[in-house]
């Protein structure tokens, strides 16, 4: 039983970092039918600002800190990392996006694949293609639950993404700001003859997005105490997949396909081994994962809580 | 009937640029002349996270090649090195074979790594270049690529080894994990089949997802069949990454690793809870007298840093290379092959000389802890 309740926090805290990828890709995918690759490299990018800005404060690898200022450590690396992730996605949206607003689809899902690739490189030149460490990060202490065990920081990672989960939906529900967005997300070309500036509402869409996937970023970096110029490629493919599964476009849809995945992840890792008598390892386990995308989506094609794209 | 088209001078033009570049690109030499530099190129990862052993490697084999004059052989020529980065990648490991079998290096000091070996061997052998690897994987011997030398102590050796230390620290069940590359998988089974004859039980041999970063759940997976000991086969920053999760799901027994993990990054991938880690490699401390601290000496004065732990082994596959050639008397390649299997080579580690088929006979190998964050010696492997 206890074993149980350690894959499903593992998971969840993996689902968790998914999810707020999740919801930078559904954000945007909403508003424009962009899926942005470009997160993958600002997810990374924002790991490493943290790293940086961590650095410049003079906290590195060998700080060993522990309980509130622990704490304050990881709060801070998380604003570092959204601010200057918020700031990057407007930066690309600029750069990339805007000037192919009237072009075909395909023409901008291009683009967004050569500004990974120039992020991520780009990163590679300046930092370095070796992995960064960070410091540890409340990773002593622990809670026992039966015979398994769970960190104070996986706790912490789970409250601060369902924190900014939340901020996120006030926002989007309960601000002006929030309303203007829906109304773009609902009907492009009827928002703008009212009056609203899409302009503005794209460009803070993809801030908002681009500073949940960077606080991602770094939650993900300081969980396994490893930077390196890759590490956004995968989970980003995940998210991506998981905001497909919740629904594409959906907010909830996001956060519940990005826990989903992180869960059944978890559990294909802890009990294929068992179950198979090691035939099935816990290498399987994104096999078994997307087997079961698969499965979900050929019967509800429009994933779990149906999509939500502008027309 | 059909009017020929006419070929426009636009298109013929990028067709004559590019049959003159193939003119031209044929035209260069293969071998090297009488009297010029003996090329010898060099594969390894200069770059991603196997960029420190790849690099302080490559240095030692520079620094062999400087002191080729000292040694009286080749009679007076001089080496050229030819560094071609594979970033411990299959794939760019063959794009790189294909370029020296093409551009034509008397020899090749092979990649670093097991799985980039394996998949480039086939092309060196198809040429016959003579090849030096410090890949341990001993499938790279089994494989019988007539051109090759393996010059470190295989996998199997480091499996058994590592196998009679968990013994003597009485070490009564492991838990074996791997990353499922040809070094990691390869290193892991052969501790696994080691460990039995030491009275030791194997729990579990769990391949690690290469698509993720967390081993949590695999992790606890074995913790409740209660093992002393976590043995990992595989590279540094999974290693770290395993190691780290391990700790924090409240494992204190010992960590063991093989020489893919002997490097800083690991201990710094561990976090502050390193606790018990041994490792095995196959070289001793550089502060431990006689040749290898002189080569250290050497290696300082000429960059300026501290040698890198392949530094002696990127030396060594040089100066057997080179005796290799000068026992030949020739860059030919099928004689050079030959003589390498003639030779014995005095190395900073001691004699370097290969069985018939191309085996190193009695490589060193040695155990390392981990102490206050730095691999600490303990004892040679005899």
């Amino acid at each position: 039983m206890g074993q149980l309740v350690g894959f499903l926090v593992n998971g969840l805290t993996l689902g968790a970092i998914y999810a707020l990828i999740a919801l930078s890709y559904t954000m945007v995918y909403g508003i424009m039918k962009l899926i942005n690759f470009a997160y993958s490299g600002l997810f990374t990018l924002d790991a490493y600002a943290a790293i940086w800005g961590l650095g410049v404060v003079g906290i590195s690898n060998g700080t060993n800190a522990v309980g509130l200022v622990a704490l304050g450590v990881l709060l801070l690396a998380v604003a570092i990392a959204a601010v200057a992730a918020g700031v990057s996605g407007v930066v690309v949206e600029r750069l990339a996006y805007r000037p192919l607003r009237s072009a075909p689809l395909l023409a901008l899902l291009i683009s967004a694949l050569g500004v990974s690739l120039v992020i991520q490189n780009g990163i590679e030149a300046t930092a370095g293609s070796a992995p960064k460490f960070l410091p540890d990060v409340l990773g002593g202490t622990a809670l026992r639950v039966d015979n398994a065990r769970i960190t104070v920081l996986q706790i912490v990672i789970i409250g601060v993404s369902v924190t900014l989960m939340g901020g996120l939906w006030l926002v989007v529900n309960r601000t002006s700001f929030g309303l203007q967005i829906r109304a773009t997300a609902d009907r492009f070309m009827t928002a703008r003859l009212m009056g609203i500036r899409t302009d503005r509402v794209i460009a803070l869409v993809f801030f908002l997005g681009s500073a949940l996937g960077g606080a991602a970023g770094v939650l993900y970096a300081i969980y396994y105490g490893t930077a390196t110029f890759t590490m956004g490629y995968i989970p980003s493919i995940k998210a991506f997949t998981a905001a497909v599964l919740g629904g594409i476009g959906s907010i909830p849809g996001a956060v519940l396909g990005g826990l989903l995945l992180g869960v059944v992840e978890s559990l294909a890792a802890g009990y294929s081994g068992a179950l198979t008598n090691g035939k099935v390892g816990a290498n399987y386990q994104d096999v078994i994962a997307f087997l079961l995308l698969i499965g979900v989506l050929t019967m509800r094609p429009t994933g779990l809580l149906g999509e939500r794209v502008t027309r | 009937m059909r009017i020929p088209r006419r070929v426009s001078a636009g298109a013929a033009l990028p067709l004559i640029c590019i049959a003159a570049v193939l003119v031209a690109g044929c035209g260069s030499s293969s071998s090297s002349s009488d009297k010029g530099p003996i090329k010898i190129g060099w594969s390894g990862p200069l770059t991603t996270a196997e960029a420190y052993f790849g690099s302080t490697g490559l240095k030692g084999a520079q620094l062999a090649a400087k002191e080729v004059h000292l040694t009286g052989k080749l009679a007076g020529r001089k080496v050229e090195l030819v560094p071609l980065d594979d970033a411990g990648d299959p794939a760019q490991a063959v794009t790189v074979a294909k370029r020296f079998t093409s551009d034509g290096v008397v020899a090749v000091i092979g990649p670093i790594d097991s799985g980039p070996m394996l998949a480039a061997g086939p092309i060196y052998a198809r040429v016959g270049i003579p090849t030096t690897t410090t890949g341990s994987n001993p499938d790279i011997i089994s494989r019988g690529f007539p051109n090759l030398v393996q010059l470190i102590a295989n996998d199997q050796r480091q499996g058994g080894a590592m196998a009679q230390y968990a013994k003597a620290a009485g070490v009564r069940s492991v838990a074996v994990f791997n990353d499922p590359q040809s070094f990691g998988q390869g290193v892991a089974s052969s501790f696994a089949a080691a460990a039995p004859a030491q009275g030791i039980t194997v729990t579990g041999d769990t391949a690690l997802s290469t698509n993720t970063q967390d081993y949590t759940s695999a992790v606890n997976q074995t913790l409740p069949k209660h093992p002393d000991a976590i043995y990992f086969g595989g590279a540094v920053t999974p290693g770290g990454l395993l190691c780290r999760q391990a700790r924090a799901a409240g494992f204190t027994g010992l960590f063991m690793g093989p020489d893919g993990v002997y490097d800083p990054a690991f201990i710094k991938g561990c976090g502050s809870a390193v606790g018990n880690v041994a490792v095995s490699f196959q070289a001793p401390p550089y502060d431990s007298g006689g040749p290898v601290t002189q080569f250290a000496q050497r290696y300082r004065a000429a960059y300026g840093s501290d040698p890198g732990p392949y530094s002696t082994y990127g030396y060594d596959q040089l100066g057997f290379l080179v005796a290799a050639i000068d026992r030949a008397q020739t860059t030919d390649h099928a004689a050079v092959v030959k003589a390498m299997r003639q030779i014995t080579y005095d190395g900073p580690l001691g004699a370097v000389k290969v069985d018939a088929r191309g085996a190193l006979v009695d490589g060193p190998l040695f155990i390392y802890r981990v102490t206050s964050g730095r691999f600490a010696f303990v004892r040679e492997v005899k």
